[in-house]
């Protein structure tokens, strides 16, 4: 158990906590400015904007306009559903099967805005709507560590949320400008910037054995399931099984 | 090649099912009391979910499982996770992450 509650972190004393994930608490709400969010959402910056840039690339090669990529990358916020329905786009796939495809790949947003949204209760309805519209992967990942401690100030939380939609958006409308022009960006490793994201948050977001127990059980399953012709489910489905084998597992040992 | 009117439809039709997926459980976990049943099960959603997509980042390209040691994710994922468990710090992974890719690549 105590493995996984470490000492401070060493960054964290350098930084005096600057750059890792904040933990508040009542007496360092000053941390929580905007600019603070903004910073939060630094890594998740550093994956978007490569990623929206190749899918910009490949938006041009599909000679979308400029206001058809904006409303693209604007209005679907879901880098995996885009880059999906860009690819049977471009292989000549009906409108309808590329969105029924999207739509079973974003099913896992349920879960997620599901998973956060108990924990803003004390937030007005619209808000929580306008938060729940901007839950990507990534972000998620984020707000789940943060919440677990205590829910930060809406300035906050938003300025986390935002931050990425614009890297987002602007990452493919530079992509569609830059079209055929520029090279693979592939060389410079930002690929790696949201798996190492993952695997940061998932370490802070460890409890207990059991959470390490399923987290390992969830990969096995989902790395199955993307090999068989159910792989949009694949995220989904082991999840929903992992979290339900927890809550039996947590009630059973309890009792 | 999707003409004009393709294009647009998609987007429009991803954004609504995008903001559908998401604004549901506001409505339906929004004015009521969770039991504690419901809210042990959604304390072990996140780390399922964060394995689930880490998994597949690392591990499937292309509907294929890429367990070859030419696999460069799984290198670059050592040093990375050893970041992460010792400065329990999301920008120094991040960094170092995309650093050990870019060197991997680089040889």
């Amino acid at each position: 158990m105590g493995l996984f509650l470490t000492r401070r972190p060493f960054l964290d004393k350098v930084t005096g906590g600057l750059l890792g994930v904040p933990v508040p608490t009542a007496d360092n709400t000053s941390r929580y400015s905007i600019p603070r969010g903004i910073l939060a959402a630094t890594p998740i910056v550093l994956a978007y904007l490569p990623v929206g840039f190749a899918l910009g690339i490949l938006a041009s090669q599909l000679s979308f306009t400029l206001p058809q990529a904006t409303l693209f990358f604007g209005s679907s916020f879901s880098g995996s559903g885009q880059s999906i329905g860009l690819q049977m786009l471009q292989m000549g796939e009906p409108i309808l099967a590329i969105w029924s495809v999207t739509v079973i790949i974003n099913l896992r947003y349920f879960l997620m805005s599901s998973a956060l949204i108990p924990s803003l209760r004390h937030w007005p309805l619209s808000r929580r709507y306008l938060f729940a519209l901007l839950v990507t992967d990534e972000l998620f990942a984020l707000h789940s560590t943060q919440f677990k401690r205590a829910v930060p100030p809406p300035s906050y939380v938003f300025a986390a949320s935002l931050t990425p939609l614009v890297a987002w958006t602007l990452g493919g409308v530079l992509g569609l400008l830059a079209g055929g022009m520029v090279a693979d960006v592939r060389p410079l490793g930002f690929d790696f910037a949201v798996p190492a994201m993952f695997m940061a948050l998932i370490v802070l977001q460890i409890e207990n054995r059991r959470m390490v127990c399923l987290g390992i059980l969830a990969a096995v399953l989902s790395v199955g399931l993307a090999l068989t012709p159910f792989k949009a489910w694949g995220v989904m489905l082991a999840s929903l099984f992992c979290a339900t084998l927890g809550t039996v597992w947590e009630r059973w040992k309890t009792k | 090649m999707g003409a004009m009117e393709d294009k647009v439809a998609l987007a429009l039709l991803m954004g609504l099912s995008n903001a559908l997926t998401r604004l549901l459980p506001v409505r339906l976990l929004s004015g009521r009391e969770l039991s504690p049943l419901v809210k042990t099960w959604l304390k072990y959603v996140p780390v399922p979910v964060l394995c689930a997509m880490l998994a597949g980042d690392l591990l499937v390209k292309d509907g294929q499982l890429q367990l070859a040691a030419s696999n460069l994710y799984l290198w670059a994922a050592i040093p990375s996770f050893l970041v992460a468990y010792k400065t329990r710090s999301l920008f120094a992974t991040v960094v170092v992450g995309v650093v050990s890719l870019a060197a991997l690549r680089a040889f």
